[in-house]
């Protein structure tokens, strides 16, 4: 136990040594202010830091490099695990996206947590019992076949590429946000933060590094909703107690609901969609009309040496403007949705399944809601249970015993985590309701005005009604705000954002890290190793790893650095992919010993396929590019396409393994092997 | 298809004893039982619980609207609990499987370990 003990003393020492630099940094910014220098050292310092773990757990030991050597206690490996687990979107979005909609962004919450229990009971102490080195290797292996492990290689690259893709897109905007860096710059700083921690020492390095982030991301979540908790006078420990915040909540909810003004608001915006729904009815001749009046106004206001302001701006609405009708018809459908879901009452955050659309069957959404809440949560948890960079995770502990309890560790630091996450949701609508909703125009706080000034897409308050007075209708923000923002909204010291900025660029860099590994590993055993050259020295095939990884890495930020927005969406589609390829035969080939290999196959190959076409067939972006749209099945979201991939990877690995010939003496005691510790 | 090799042979589990068959299936039912269990739990809480929202909007656990703290709260504590419950009782079959085989070995003698 001397390992733990040294592990135990060192981040302890850590731990303490963070917070004294935080207080450190508090007590300069007392004496000489904000500033961006503030933003700098949050950034740059705990890079370094991470840099120097990188350093020091430097391998070229095959299993140090691929497992770091399978001797991480279960405690840290859970840490580890849960900073892995926790990506940008889980610390930047989440709590955006309950502020926004309320209970249906619980089924996040559920699905995250409740996907452990799965990993607990059907998958972490087996895969360990095999020790392979990853996921496609233990199928690979359970089903004795270089096609299964080829399809899980592929399964494996599907959904870990554009996680990774947008964990290092999350890492250029927090750069981009808080030192003011060029995008693609923060990119490659980026880049640069992800490759000292894996590029030296694999597994190895980045477990370590993992434990850091781990400490610093939750420290950056805590500490914020203590003080702001504290402030409202709610207490220290604002998770179970916040209760009575949400009744004012509801009581301030209710009121916004209910105001002659804010109907008033929410009109204005009806008719300015109706507006827009004129438009779109008088198409193609409306959009000839609409781009011939833009040209005579500039022309006019050319000739009346009109304000230079003005003719920019009028150039720039030319030059954005969509370039025929069916563009156009695309562009402002949006901006009709977009004002008309603006146009709806605020739903109170605890109603569950709201009916949105109120000229539909409200009985009828509300039965699509509750649907798509419960396949989403479904999708959620499955997912969370396969996707390999979590599972390869638990290969790196003791025992099958030490794999079970790391499970739970994991599952215990993530709790931490979701467990404060509705909090600051709650405190953030509650101060945006109860200190910004009502305030004159003349009087708007400092932090709206700042960040106005500086990104005006992310929030922006206008007068509406035009009284002076900011009404909850007026209000528009982008839900990633609600985190980055939360300490400014507080009034916390500046330092205090450093913190949550450090604490959100410590998930991005753990999830990329891992993401990045689980890739190049893949490649590199599983490919190269298994596929192309057997005989390769332990030697060649760690150097072959470190190649493969700088390459995937730099792929990935080069796809990153193009800003493609769309992908976003697939990072919650990448749950859907992961459960429907990987879940049913990772678990048949555990508790089901008839599973044969065609079985696996055909259920990986049907998984997949359902998956992949019920997105390509339903996701908007797709029926635009592919122009093939397809019929949704009982309104089911394309993100949640799981709900049909998942039954039939089941069913047709089942059904192949029943006609297929029964699997040998050999595969049965392998079996047995992995069922016992 | 190319057979596959392993890099490092799996140790082949060894032959076996009726006794050690038997601690085997024990273990392995106890597995089985105690998963179908916790999941039900877990699925309940999961996906039963949103089923009655609607209907359960109106009840009240310290402050909060039960639907929304089953949701926020409840089911994560829920999960936390299920797991730790698993590790628990999984340990105690361990040690038990593990009797069973030094059982086993003392009773043969001859058997290398």
């Amino acid at each position: 136990m001397r390992l733990a003990h040294r592990l135990i003393r060192s981040y302890v020492l850590y731990t303490l040594g963070f917070f004294a630099f935080v207080f450190v940094m508090w007590r300069i910014e007392l004496k000489t202010g904000p500033g961006m220098w503030i933003g700098y050292v949050f950034l740059f310092v705990p890079i370094a830091v991470y840099a120097v773990i990188g350093l020091l757990s430097r391998t070229s030991d095959l299993v140090e490099y691929y497992v770091a050597g399978r001797r991480v206690p279960s405690f840290f490996n859970g840490m580890a695990t849960a900073a892995d687990w926790l990506s940008a979107a889980s610390f930047i979005g989440l709590a955006g996206s309950l502020y926004a909609s309320g209970y249906d962004g619980l089924a996040y919450l559920m699905g995250w947590t409740g996907g452990y229990c799965l990993v607990a009971f059907l998958l972490a102490p087996y895969v360990r019992k095999l020790a392979r080195y990853t996921i496609a290797d233990f199928l690979g292996t359970r089903f004795s076949s270089n096609l299964v492990r080829a399809l899980a290689v592929l399964a494996t690259i599907l959904c870990s590429f554009v996680y990774l893709v947008a964990q290092i897109q999350g890492v250029g905007l927090i750069a981009m946000r808080f030192i003011g860096v060029d995008f693609a710059i923060g990119i490659f700083c980026g880049l640069a933060g992800i490759l000292v921690c894996s590029f030296l020492g694999g597994m190895r390095a980045v477990t370590w590094t993992q434990v850091a982030q781990y400490i610093i991301l939750i420290s950056a979540m805590l500490i914020p909703v203590a003080l702001i908790a504290h402030r409202d006078g709610i207490g220290w420990l604002p998770q179970f107690s916040y209760g009575h915040l949400m009744q004012r909540v509801g009581t301030l909810e209710r009121t916004v609901r209910d105001a002659p003004a804010e109907r008033d608001v929410r009109d204005e915006y009806r008719r300015r969609a109706a507006a827009w729904q004129a438009k779109l009815d008088a198409l193609p001749q409306s959009y000839a009309d609409e781009k011939a009046r833009l040209a005579a106004t500039l022309a006019d206001l050319r000739r009346r040496n009109g304000p230079l302001r003005d003719i920019d701006s009028l150039e720039r609405r030319l030059a954005s403007f969509p370039r025929d009708a069916e563009a156009a018809r695309i562009a402002w459908t949006q901006q009709r949705d977009d004002l008309l879901a603006r146009a709806a009452p605020p739903v109170p955050m605890h109603e569950p399944f709201p009916a949105h659309a109120p000229d539909t069957d409200p009985d009828a959404a509300r039965r699509i809601a509750m649907r798509n809440f419960l396949s989403l949560l479904l999708c959620l948890s499955l997912g969370t249970a396969s996707l390999p960079h979590i599972l390869t995770r638990y290969n790196t502990t003791t025992s099958v015993a030490s794999a079970r309890r790391s499970v739970g560790w994991t599952l215990f630091f993530v709790a931490l985590f979701y467990l404060t996450v509705p909090v600051l949701a709650v405190l953030m609508k509650y101060e945006i309701l109860a200190h910004l909703v009502g305030r004159p125009f003349d009087d708007l706080p400092r932090w709206v005005m700042q960040w106005r000034r500086i990104e005006p897409y992310l929030i922006s308050v206008a007068d509406v009604r035009g009284d002076g007075i900011v009404r909850w209708g007026d209000i528009r923000m982008q839900p990633d705000m609600v985190v980055l923002a939360a300490p400014e909204i507080a009034g916390l010291p500046y330092v205090v954002s450093g913190l949550v900025a450090a604490g959100a660029l410590a998930a991005a860099l753990s999830t990329a890290d891992g993401l990045l590994l689980t890739i190049s590993n893949v490649l590199s055993h599983d490919v190269y190793y298994h596929m192309v050259d057997p005989k390769a020295s332990s030697q060649r095939r760690v150097t072959i790893s470190k190649i493969l990884l700088l390459g995937v890495a730099l792929l990935a930020s080069w796809v990153a650095s193009l800003n493609a927005g769309n992908i976003l969406f697939l990072v919650g589609a990448a749950f859907s992919l992961a459960a429907s390829s990987l879940f049913p035969v990772l678990v048949l080939g555990v508790f089901w010993k008839r599973t044969t290999r065609l079985g696996a196959v055909a259920g990986m190959v049907a998984g997949l396929a359902v998956c992949v076409y019920y997105i390509v067939a339903t996701y908007p972006f797709f029926t635009q590019l592919t122009g093939f749209e397809g019929r949704r099945w009982f309104g089911i979201e394309p993100i949640s396409s799981g709900v049909f991939g998942v039954p039939a990877g089941f069913l047709a690995a089942i059904f192949v393994s029943l006609v297929d010939r029964r699997p040998d003496r050999y595969t049965i005691a392998l079996v047995d092997y992995i069922r016992h510790p | 298809m190319a057979a596959p090799h392993h890099p490092t042979p799996l140790p082949e589990p060894p032959p076996v004893s009726d006794a050690m068959a038997r601690a085997h299936r024990r273990y392995w039912r106890f597995n089985l039982a105690l998963i179908a269990v916790l999941m039900t739990i877990g699925f309940a809480v999961s996906f039963v619980m949103p089923l009655l929202a609607p209907r359960l909007g109106d009840m009240r656990f310290a402050g909060f609207h039960l639907p929304f703290y089953v949701g926020a709260q409840g089911a994560i504590l829920v999960y936390v609990a299920l797991v730790v419950v698993y590790i628990v009782l999984m340990q105690r079959a361990d040690r038990a499987l593990q009797a069973a085989l030094d059982a086993d070995e003392t009773a043969r003698p001859g058997r290398p370990r």
